[in-house]
């Protein structure tokens, strides 16, 4: 298992709709991984979330085998799911599209948290922060 | 259809907000993630000190100077909150995607006589050749890495004596198979990755020795229970370092009077602390065998 690592390639795409075009052909054709095998796989694993983007953060060894696990969606989609809009701000620092209660700020980072390498909620919630007000979601 | 790659550096913490611009305009996003290499302790992990790149794909079908456009000025304003570098642009030819990974494998030769095979491709077998066919994917071993080849090597005159093998961390099957191939009459392959135990399984398959192989899916410390009472004539473990110290015990205890374990998936400067951890539970080194960067050890009472 854990061998000499070749490459950590993170994939955003929908549940259950991966194919061989991109961005998943090209991002891991590059290392020569065998891309059918990670589409089937993909697209099992993740059948029961049609709609969501599910990332799936793969590793490629050295001799180009590789393995992946899926993450929690992008902190982005779970904000916009959250408060009802369909796209972040073009302009975050001047346009202003929603307000993130705080309850439903920590409610995000307790989800995302196990993704995030930490284990402190109150660093989850700065980086999902940072994410709102690059969305110009103010979090309130 | 051809297509343009987009591409920008960013610090870890405004990927998911680039992420989300790139996406709105480009087919998905793939992010190369930075990383530092596993060690003795610990898996490989993200490096956070240095930027990842995230990309998009476009049709390039003329809309995508208009597109490039509206992205960097989407940057710019993300720009003024955290550092974000220049876009790249990049020309990708459609390509068989499904196929063209192929591409980079060929029929591999390993120590005497063993003759890795890709599923896709035909092989004329000469005698004495040890064939294993392999469809490479999910799952460590294609045949090509150091520590598989220093483990196919030291099998290759001890494999076909030993009446049951157990092959800890078995990822694609290939050292199962290859046992089977050598003679062994009965193997126990075990995986705790549960894609691995499911690609082993199909590459058992594809050399029709389902009824010889068994695979057990979990911990090698859990899977023990259902093999208490046996003992193992070979026991092949191409783990890491780290993995070989933990189940030094168990499989000291697995193991026949005159058996041997195969130990390997070890980079060289820590083959000592492995040397010592079976040292620990009563077992001796008989062979250390180097492949580039690696070592594998060969140890029995």
């Amino acid at each position: 298992m854990a061998k000499k690592v070749r490459a950590i390639v993170k994939l955003q795409i929908e549940a259950g709709k991966a194919t061989p075009a991109p961005p998943v052909g090209p991002a891991l054709g590059q290392h020569g991984i065998n891309i059918m095998a990670f589409v089937k796989e993909y697209n099992e694993k993740t059948a029961g979330q049609a709609g969501s983007i599910v990332p799936a953060e793969i590793t490629v060894f050295e001799d180009r085998s590789f393995t992946f696990v899926l993450k929690t969606p992008p902190a982005y989609d779970l904000i916009r799911k959250a408060i009802g809009i369909e796209h972040g701000a073009k302009n975050p620092k001047r346009e202003k599209v929603g307000v993130l209660p705080k309850a439903q700020l920590r409610q995000i980072a307790q989800q995302k948290m196990k993704d995030l390498n930490t284990t402190d909620i109150e660093a989850a919630e700065r980086i999902i922060e940072g994410t709102a007000r690059s969305m110009g979601v103010t979090v309130e | 259809m051809d297509w343009v790659e987009i591409s920008v550096e960013v610090d870890e913490e405004a990927v998911e907000a680039v992420a989300e611009q790139l996406r709105s305009f480009g087919q998905g996003v793939a992010i190369d993630v930075p990383f530092v290499q596993p060690s003795l302790y610990d898996d490989a992990l993200t490096d956070r000190s240095r930027r990842a790149i995230v990309k998009t794909y476009l049709p390039d079908d003329g809309g995508v100077e208009d597109a490039r456009r509206q992205i960097e000025q989407a940057l710019w304003h993300l720009g003024r909150l955290r550092p974000v570098g220049e876009l790249a642009l990049r020309p990708v030819a459609e390509e068989d995607w499904a196929n063209a990974w192929k591409e980079f494998y060929s029929v591999v030769h390993v120590g005497q006589r063993t003759v890795i095979v890709p599923a896709w491709l035909r092989y004329r077998r000469r005698p004495n050749d040890i064939v294993i066919r392999l469809d490479p994917g999910l799952a460590f071993g294609t045949g090509t890495h150091p520590t598989t080849r220093l483990c196919l090597q030291a099998m290759e005159s001890r494999a076909s004596a030993a009446k049951l093998v157990l092959d800890v961390g078995t990822g694609s099957g290939i050292l199962a198979i290859a046992a089977c191939r050598l003679g062994a009459p009965k193997v126990h392959a075990v995986d705790i990755d549960p894609m691995a135990a499911k690609a082993a399984k199909a590459n058992i398959k594809l050399n029709h020795l389902s009824r010889q192989i068994r695979v057990y899916e979990g911990d090698a410390d859990a899977s023990a229970g259902s093999w208490a009472g046996q003992t193992y004539d070979l026991i092949l473990s191409n783990v890491t370092a780290r993995v070989n110290i933990r189940l030094a015990g168990l499989l000291a205890g697995l193991l026949a009077p005159d058996g041997e374990i195969i130990a390997s998936g070890i980079l060289r400067e820590d083959l000592k602390t492995v040397v010592d951890a079976f040292g620990a539970v009563g077992l001796q080194t008989r062979e250390r065998l180097y492949d580039e960067d690696w070592g594998a050890l060969v140890v029995g009472r």
